[in-house]
């Protein structure tokens, strides 16, 4: 894939909505990261796929509307998508009822020979992840999923980083008192493995 | 809540492949926001070129002057020959060039024509366009000419 300058790539971003080319550049850049931002949050390829389906429409549908405000385009997808997870939860009323949810789903899915040790690890954390209120979840995930900096995430959420680092201290905190103490020391062990 | 934070350090995240559903939503987002568009103009494209061509055709029927001379300036048709042939104005008063024919007139007057009263002038017009192709046509003139005095 070609590789564009911030110029160039915010004028491709404004011809998409017309010309195939340009939207395809776009598709194959932020697609693939919006999916696994996506799958990191729900764990589950379904309801992943659903969510990155709507995020793309509603992207595509409103890319007239998109103004550069100094924040990326990956920053407003990934607003888009995070709004599509809150909805997602909504429409499922509780969101403890969406991880039992989604719990039984991975179980079912992940217990397949192919899982690899990284999936079980993380499938791990993702069952007391999700259990947080969804800022806290999404900051968690940019944190340490998606490897982002703080200056990153300031940009994606439009917060301060100090303000980020004081929120990801409390979900940590929060995160801790969820998990177990025996289980978590098990899930250490099986990681140093 | 260090041990935590080194924990989640250290999960290594999985790479989620997009797999299928990639394709198949690319195909989803260019059938409804590409191909649409194209779809709704080829009608619009459609009914223009036939509006046109039905008011084309209208006006060589109602007004051919028109029609020719539109075509005229979409072709730049130099040649005027054709363009006398569908400008011969039957209207055309030539009662004032009636002095022109009295030449000839004055001819009739030594041939047994003379003798018989003339109904209706006319004026025989002769033209030449620039390919030197020469074209004559039969202009009636309507106000009658001064009855010619028989010496």
């Amino acid at each position: 894939m070609a590789k564009y300058n911030e110029q160039e790539e915010k004028e491709i971003i404004l011809q998409a909505k017309n010309d195939f080319k340009a939207f395809d550049y776009i598709y194959e850049k932020y697609m693939p990261v919006i999916f696994n931002y996506v799958m990191y949050r729900v764990y589950n390829r379904e309801v992943a796929e659903d969510i990155v389906s709507t995020v793309f429409y509603k992207a595509m549908k409103n890319l007239a509307l998109f103004k550069w405000r100094k924040i990326p385009f990956s920053a407003w997808l990934y607003r888009i998508a995070f709004n599509e997870i809150c909805n997602h939860a909504k429409r499922e009323k509780k969101l403890q009822k969406i991880s039992r949810n989604y719990h039984l789903e991975t179980e079912d899915k992940h217990h397949d020979s192919y899982q690899s040790k990284n999936e079980k690890s993380f499938e791990f954390v993702h069952t007391y992840l999700k259990q947080l209120p969804m800022k806290d979840q999404d900051l968690i995930t940019l944190r340490f999923f998606e490897r982002k900096a703080f200056s990153e995430i300031a940009e994606l959420t439009g917060k301060n980083e100090s303000t980020l680092r004081v929120n990801l201290h409390r979900a940590l905190k929060k995160l801790e008192t969820l998990i177990p103490e025996e289980v978590f020391n098990e899930a250490l062990k099986q990681i140093s493995m | 809540m260090k041990r935590l934070s080194k924990y989640l350090c250290s999960v290594n995240k999985p790479d989620f492949q997009t797999g299928p559903f990639s394709v198949r939503l690319k195909y989803d987002l260019r059938n409804k926001f590409f191909e649409q568009k194209e779809r709704k103009l080829m009608p619009i494209i459609s009914f223009s070129l036939a509006g046109i061509m039905t008011l084309m055709l209208g006006m060589l029927i109602i007004k051919p002057q028109t029609a020719y001379r539109l075509n005229q300036l979409a072709f730049n048709h130099k040649s005027n020959m054709d363009y006398l042939l569908f400008n011969s104005d039957e209207n055309t008063d030539f009662s004032n060039i009636s002095d022109h024919i009295k030449p000839v007139s004055g001819n009739l007057n030594d041939s047994p024509l003379s003798m018989i009263e003339e109904d209706k002038s006319y004026i025989l017009h002769k033209l030449k366009d620039d390919a030197n192709r020469t074209i004559f046509y039969i202009s009636e003139v309507k106000k009658k000419v001064q009855p010619r005095i028989l010496y």
